[in-house]
């Protein structure tokens, strides 16, 4: 197990890699479309982009960060039989996950609320399908989170045991990726 | 530090975090002051989001110790993701 260790080694299975980063390669084009679009139409994306309220974006990467930082924790934990630390880092990560959900269901009733929806122009278009696919990504992401931590109760993860949990992280860690290239781009660049 | 002490080594996730909490304040709420001009903002906030996503593919995907291949398949698309947007970002607006 040591030596093993030591060598370069693929996080929980190959499988989950593949899905990852063809979810990645998917939303890399959809950056790219974005970018073309706003040069076609400048005056409409910089008008539409500060209607937005990038407190929002902001809290919400914070918040995204420190999950992924409490599912690295639980991995970290698990690693070490500390049973206990897991399930609190991955409730933790949970919450936050849950919080994300929260504000950005308050941010889309403001947006709505003030009369904006996909069919407003391209850019509202675009907002709406990054931040929408990211937010399908977001509850299936805490349905992971939700099975982990039931398996981390019946202490279902141990140094000899971590591919599941390992599978659920990177994913984690993959919906926190895609935040952190879709906040700057919808909300930030000007 | 060999292979081993990279991987979810708490300290060191620890001071990622860190580091990735420090970069957000700085490209949300430092980056987007109006003095600072449009292109130079843009540069900065986006090489920022770069070096995040880096920060979260190395230490929190642990890609740092997985085979080279698929380390090298994430460190690609985020220079290919950011370069991209960025490039379109400096070509004249596409107007009439």
């Amino acid at each position: 197990m040591k030596r093993e260790d030591k060598l370069r080694r693929v996080p929980g299975v190959e499988g989950i890699w593949v899905f990852i980063g063809a979810d990645l390669a998917f939303f890399g084009l959809l950056f790219i479309s974005f970018m073309l679009s706003r040069r076609d139409n400048p005056a409409v994306f910089a008008a539409s982009r500060q209607t937005l309220d990038y407190h929002f974006g902001g809290v919400n990467t914070l918040i995204l960060l420190t999950s992924s930082w409490f599912v690295a924790m639980a991995l970290s934990a698990a690693r070490n039989n500390r049973f206990v630390v897991v399930q609190r880092c991955l409730a933790a990560a949970l919450l936050s996950g849950i919080s994300f959900g929260v504000l950005k269901i308050i941010e889309y009733g403001r947006e709505i609320g003030s009369g904006v929806s996909p069919k407003t122009n391209d850019f509202f278009m675009y907002y709406f399908t990054f931040t929408g696919i990211h937010f399908v990504h977001v509850i299936a992401g805490c349905v992971v989170l939700i099975v982990l931590l039931v398996n981390a109760r019946k202490q279902s993860y141990r140094s000899n045991d971590l591919a599941g949990l390992e599978i659920g992280a990177s994913y984690w860690h993959m919906v926190d990726l895609l935040w952190i290239i879709i906040f700057p781009l919808l909300y930030l660049l000007r | 530090m060999n292979a081993r002490s990279h991987r979810g080594h708490p300290p060191v996730i620890g001071m990622v975090w860190l580091l990735l909490m420090a970069a957000t304040l700085a490209s949300t709420w430092g980056a987007s002051d109006r003095r600072i001009p449009a292109s130079i903002a843009a540069v900065a906030t986006l090489l920022i989001a770069a070096f995040k996503a880096r920060l979260i593919v190395l230490y929190f995907m642990e890609l740092k110790t997985a085979p080279v291949l698929l380390r090298l398949y994430f460190e690609l698309w985020i220079v290919v993701v950011a370069g991209a947007i960025l490039l379109i970002y400096a070509l004249p607006p596409n107007i009439g």
